[in-house]
């Protein structure tokens, strides 16, 4: 496989990740409502691709009986390879072209709230931010939320708008800008003594400069041309989410089913089983497994015989593809105070499990992820 | 033509929306308000020794609590309750905290982490809650000397304690002649 | 209709639907089973970040967050 000049630094797949906009604290507010928590989370790929170390604190505290403030830091280190194009290989089967030696890159992010709780009401105000050499972002989310017919129902709605900035390390300074605006609503309702059910609507609108300029498509004709992806995207995603406790095995179950698309003819569909279970000794455990399934983007092609008119890409997260997984945790609560959890997660991603569209069987591979997070609460 | 679609389809989301908000702010409930005469309620007490009951409380005032082990609010309450039992039952003040847990022994397992020095009854049935139009866990009563229910706290939070222990007093002085 | 627009209006008739019938009054009072630690809807937020950050830049769907809700209900 050819080498490219390490300078085209290929981390872009943090650079394109979503921040966390719509993360909501799962802490009831009134008890213990001091916190503090520690996470540390590993992320690799497999054949020698990317690797992500994540180190991330967060800390709530109250004021009053009605607020909290709450703050969260991230730091990430990457490195490893990654797929800049595709190109003609022998034999004819197509070949990654991967970044060359292992290059590092370190984001910084961090995020500041207000949660304001009023009776059945609760106001949550966000403002993030995030910088690595050639991205910066700036985040602000608002929602609202509100408890209905004596707490069976809850409502929400929020809105979040991020303003992003995207260089190269050719040209450090020389930022594109582009903006996104999410909108969000959901409702949780109680099913009966033992279930529950929550739906949500997501909608988001990007505007500037999306593509990524660390890709490159392979034209047989022409040579290479800079990834090229429409100025403007629209996004809708709909997730349907129910959990039931079952006596007869003492556990809970889960099902979280979603489903996406949008206007560069991406569509997708996931489907999560979980089962949760609470052991002696204050002991919680965790098992599931996702399946995924997108199509390509319109614009998407592996490579391109003759140049090609309006958008285009060959970046493998927009191809057809579809992954399963299977997923893991355990939480212990050591004392009333602290508790710790271990959450594993492992992905196989295959162009043979895509919903449409087209993709490259060597674009498959694994990808795996393990985190320990320790939490204090007062 | 397909803007148009797209913004009937809003419009109908939208509508949809508004029709869960609307039938949930509709949905006003009943309960127990002040001046009621508090339900009849007979209970047994923790260890089964006996069953106590509303009524021969006639004459006391009473603060009445419902609880239940899984109810997190409820951790907090108990030392406050203890704190009730310690200052005011010599001036004649009667606590009867009634668990709605499914169980006794769940209730018992709260017990032994967080102790009572007041009264305690099991209600695994749930007929008090209901008798009282329960609104929220937990919930307490505050029931003068007559019998009617002169306060209703549904939650229980810090700023709750004062204005229980102020309530209190002025019902205990108040017949103090 | 376009698919997003299928996708708005089949939330939107779930939780109409959710909002009138089909589902069992549940007593404040008998909210034990759903106060159970393994019957919160939302995960941790940690893990629900890092699992959202990764899904977001791996894949190019989307998928909408969560509300919270459910549990003991109290306060």
């Amino acid at each position: 496989m050819a080498a490219i000049s390490p300078r085209l630094a290929a981390l872009t797949a943090a650079a394109m990740a979503l921040p966390a906009v719509h993360v909501r604290a799962a802490d009831a507010p009134g008890e213990n409502p001091w916190g503090v928590d520690a996470t540390h989370l590993e992320y690799s790929e497999s054949g020698g691709r990317m690797n992500v170390r994540v180190n991330q604190a967060s800390a709530v505290v109250p004021i009053g009986e009605s607020f909290r403030l709450k703050a969260n830091f991230i730091q990430d280190l990457m490195s490893g390879a990654s797929p800049v194009f595709n190109a003609p290989g022998p034999g004819g089967k197509t070949q990654q072209v991967l970044t060359g030696a292992s290059v590092f890159d370190n984001r910084k992010a961090g995020d500041i709230g207000a949660d304001a709780s009023i009776g059945d009401n609760q106001l949550l105000l966000r403002q993030g931010w995030s910088k690595e050499n050639d991205y910066k972002s700036t985040w602000t989310s608002l929602e609202g939320k509100r408890d209905f017919n004596r707490k069976s129902t809850t409502l929400a709605v929020g809105f979040a708008f991020s303003d992003d900035g995207v260089s190269s390390h050719d040209a450090p300074n020389d930022f594109h800008t582009r903006i996104k605006r999410d909108f969000f609503a959901g409702v949780t309702q109680i099913v009966d003594e033992r279930s529950l059910v929550a739906v949500s609507l997501e909608y988001s609108y990007s505007n500037g400069f999306l593509s990524d300029p660390y890709k490159l498509v392979f034209v047989q004709s022409s040579g290479l041309l800079r990834d090229a992806r429409p100025d403007q995207r629209r996004q809708t995603a709909a997730t349907v989410k129910y959990l039931a406790y079952v006596p007869a095995i003492d556990s809970a179950l889960q099902a979280i089913g979603s489903l996406s698309t949008d206007n560069w003819g991406i569509r997708s569909g996931a489907l999560e089983l979980q089962w949760k279970k609470e052991l002696p000794g204050e002991w919680l455990v965790n098992a599931g497994a996702r399946y995924y399934t997108q199509s390509s983007a319109d614009f998407y092609a592996p490579l391109y015989l003759s140049p090609p008119g309006g958008a285009h890409s060959s970046d493998y997260r927009l191809a057809g593809f579809g992954s399963i997984g299977w997923l893991a945790g355990v939480t212990q609560r050591l004392t009333p105070n602290f508790s710790v959890q271990i959450a594993a997660e492992r992905t196989y991603r295959r162009v043979g499990l895509r919903s449409g569209g087209t993709g490259i069987d060597v674009d498959n591979y694994i990808w795996g992820l393990y985190l320990v997070t320790l939490q204090a609460r007062f | 033509m397909r803007a148009q679609r797209r913004s009937s389809s809003v419009r109908l989301a939208v509508a949809a929306l508004a029709a869960v908000g609307a039938i949930a702010a509709a949905s006003t409930a009943l309960s127990l308000t002040n001046g009621d005469l508090a339900a009849a309620c007979s209970v047994p007490v923790v260890d089964g020794s006996r069953t106590v009951s509303l009524a021969e409380y006639r004459g006391q005032v009473v603060y009445l609590d419902f609880w239940a082990s899984w109810c997190g609010p409820c951790r907090e309450s108990f030392p406050f309750m203890n704190e009730l039992q310690r200052d005011l039952a010599g001036r004649g003040l009667q606590i009867l905290a009634i668990s709605v847990d499914k169980t006794a022994e769940d209730a018992r397992r709260f017990l032994a982490r967080y102790p009572a020095q007041f009264t305690v009854a099991l209600d695994t049935g749930a007929a008090c809650p209901a008798a009282f139009q329960l609104q929220g866990m937990p919930s307490s009563y505050i029931i003068d000397k007559s019998g009617a229910v002169r306060a209703v706290h549904a939650g229980f939070r810090n700023r709750d304690r004062a204005e229980i222990r102020q309530q209190l007093l002025e019902l205990l002085g108040r017949d103090a002649k | 209709m376009t698919l997003a627009a299928r996708l708005i209006v089949l939330a939107a008739v779930v939780v109409a639907l959710l909002a009138t019938a089909g589902c069992a009054t549940v007593q404040p009072w008998e909210r034990g089973t759903l106060a159970k630690p393994v019957m919160a809807i939302e995960d941790p937020a940690h893990e629900t970040a890092q699992k959202l950050r990764t899904y977001g830049a791996k894949e190019g769907g989307a998928s909408a967050t969560g509300v919270g809700g459910g549990g003991c209900g109290c306060n």
